[in-house]
């Protein structure tokens, strides 16, 4: 990086001087000159960037004046029509410049973007390939007859640390995703009872389910809304008692849509409820990933104990609601 | 059937193969397996299979190619066994002519649900009813009963579910929705869909929270459930 730069340097006084030079043993006029040092710092700004473009377009612009125009050899200029040439050449030049250095930040950052996209495609490629195995192999044991007590739980106790570890690797691939810029949640109308059907094909725990009647659809991307829930039902899940079941529900609220999912765990002690990060990643996902949707996410005691994790997203309403 | 469905699978790691293979073999499918998609468009050649489950990112011949060789001849189901977060690829393959795809890591009984469906509908192809839990049609007399009740639905929602019923498991995408039930008329947008497909939901599911039949397809469009996943 560094000789590269100064090869640049090297460049562009050598081009300027070299143009100087020969401008004037060829006596040639100061346009073809000005389009000369025009390329040269042109050149210059491409291969050693800004500050090389812009300290070269200035010391061509001097030396323009210098050698080229009269009275020749002073700084000094007589005609206004060459102080306005002399002036658009400097103008032009800084202009080249910034758009020079426009262009390398943005292919720089296209590449940055194209490689964390590759990357993420690979490491999900990668990591989904060895986990669909052992679950096609996890299930074929199960099916098994044969196995005894002690096998048959060890059985189980794979079969659940590969969803776990499955969905792990969802959350940090959605975040990543988001984060990497190159998927923009993409929103459209989800009925908020089909994103409840996603989320119990994903997680097979026993829910309650209940959309009020005059929900509205949200406005929502369904792959990032689905990895919300089932994160909060997830988290719900693990610490509701057998015999209470998760509820999920979706109710008008607002403009929004209003989701909750309601379990009768232990509650979160109420100095808690302020940091949602302190309860673990899953939340830390919910939020992140409800404010890339346009919503917002809160955690709040339920009546009667236990916990209400609120996910409101924008409503999309059906053309006929909305008039 | 009396003789035993042929499924193809197509994926470049092995020990998918093998072990989606040996797990089909269990449910009375015969398998034939393909490395990459010219494998698995000789293969195709070969056995006519009467299912094809395939990965997308392959070396050398992806499947991608596999399913637009095959659909320049063939009709033949093809489920994509695609990967999380990839929605474009997936979305890429449905329009190249896949019929539907599960996502890795998927469990067994949802892909033989899935398998199940597509089979179900290739040998529905001709028939005069067409029946799903509750829900009857009978596409002659253009007659819908759920549990029994007849239903009455507008001209626009009998064709809604008369296409989605009849390519169950499939999701449609709304364009050809548009296509198909308002024949492109001009104004008929995504929202125009919406409506109707709204109220014929709410006509036909017993239970509108927990939807039975038909469902959005994220980014699709919709699909009709030909049998829920267990």
């Amino acid at each position: 990086m560094h000789s590269r730069r100064a090869l640049a340097w090297l460049f562009s006084l050598a081009g300027i001087a070299a143009v100087t030079i020969g401008g004037r043993a060829m006596r040639l006029n100061a346009n073809t000159v000005g389009f000369a040092f025009l390329v040269v710092v042109l050149l210059a700004s491409v291969r050693g960037g800004l500050l090389v473009g812009t300290v070269s377009s200035i010391i061509a612009t001097l030396c323009y004046n210098y050698f080229f125009f009269p009275p020749l050899g002073t700084f000094a200029i007589h005609d206004p029509a060459n102080w306005f040439a002399l002036s658009a050449f400097l103008i032009t030049s800084v202009i080249v410049n910034r758009l020079v250095a426009a262009a390398h930040h943005e292919a720089a950052r296209a590449e940055s973007e194209a490689l964390k996209a590759s990357l993420l495609r690979a490491v999900s490629h990668d990591l989904t390939t060895p986990l669909t195995a052992i679950t096609i192999q996890t299930e074929a044991l199960k099916r098994k007859a044969t196995l005894d007590g002690e096998l048959r739980d060890a059985v189980n106790g794979i079969d659940e640390e590969t969803r776990r570890l499955r969905r792990r690797i969802d959350n940090l691939l959605a975040m990543a995703r988001l984060q990497a810029g190159n998927a923009k949640p993409r929103r459209e109308p989800t009925p908020p009872a089909d994103l409840f059907h996603a989320v119990r094909e994903h997680l097979p725990v026993p829910l309650t389910v209940h959309v009020d009647d005059d929900c509205p659809d949200a406005n929502v991307d369904p792959a990032l809304a689905l990895e919300i829930l089932v994160n909060l039902i997830e988290n719900a899940h693990r610490v509701s008692p057998p015999d209470a079941p998760v509820l999920l529900t979706a109710a008008r609220h607002g403009k929004d849509v209003r989701i909750e999912v309601l379990d009768r765990g232990p509650g979160i002690p109420p100095a808690l409820t302020a940091d949602v990060a302190q309860r673990g990643l899953g939340l830390q996902i919910a939020r992140s990933l409800a404010a890339a949707n346009g919503g917002t996410f809160d955690i709040t005691p339920r009546p009667g104990g236990g916990t209400i994790a609120r996910v409101d997203l924008p409503a999309a309403p059906l053309p006929e609601e909305t008039r | 059937m009396s003789i035993a469905p042929v499924i193809l699978v197509v994926d470049d790691d092995p020990s998918i193969r093998e072990s989606l293979s040996s797990e089909l073999r269990v449910s009375s499918y015969t398998t034939v397996s393909a490395g990459n998609g010219q494998e698995g468009l000789r293969a195709f050649a070969a056995h006519a299979p009467d299912l094809v489950l395939t990965d997308l990112a392959m070396p050398r011949s992806d499947g991608f190619e596999l399913i637009s060789a095959i659909r320049a001849t063939s009709r033949t189901p093809i489920i994509v066994l695609s990967v999380r977060g990839n929605d474009p690829d997936k979305i890429r393959a449905l329009d190249l002519g896949a019929d539907d795809f599960v996502t890795k890591p998927f469990s067994v009984a949802e892909l033989l649900a899935r398998i199940r469906a597509q089979l179900r509908r290739t040998a529905s192809a001709t028939a005069a009813t067409l029946s799903f839990d509750e829900l009857t049609i009978d596409l002659e007399r253009r007659k819908v009963t759920q549990g029994g009740r007849d239903i009455h639905l507008t001209p626009t929602e009998y064709g809604l579910l008369e296409l989605l019923a009849s390519n169950a498991g499939k999701p449609m995408f709304i364009e050809h929705i548009i296509a198909r039930v308002w024949r492109n008329a001009p104004g008929t947008t995504a929202d125009t869909v919406r409506v109707h497909m709204s109220s014929l939901r709410k006509k036909i599911e017993p239970d509108p929270s927990n939807p039975r039949y038909i469902v959005t397809e994220p980014w699709v469009g919709y699909r009709f459930i030909a049998e829920p996943v267990p």
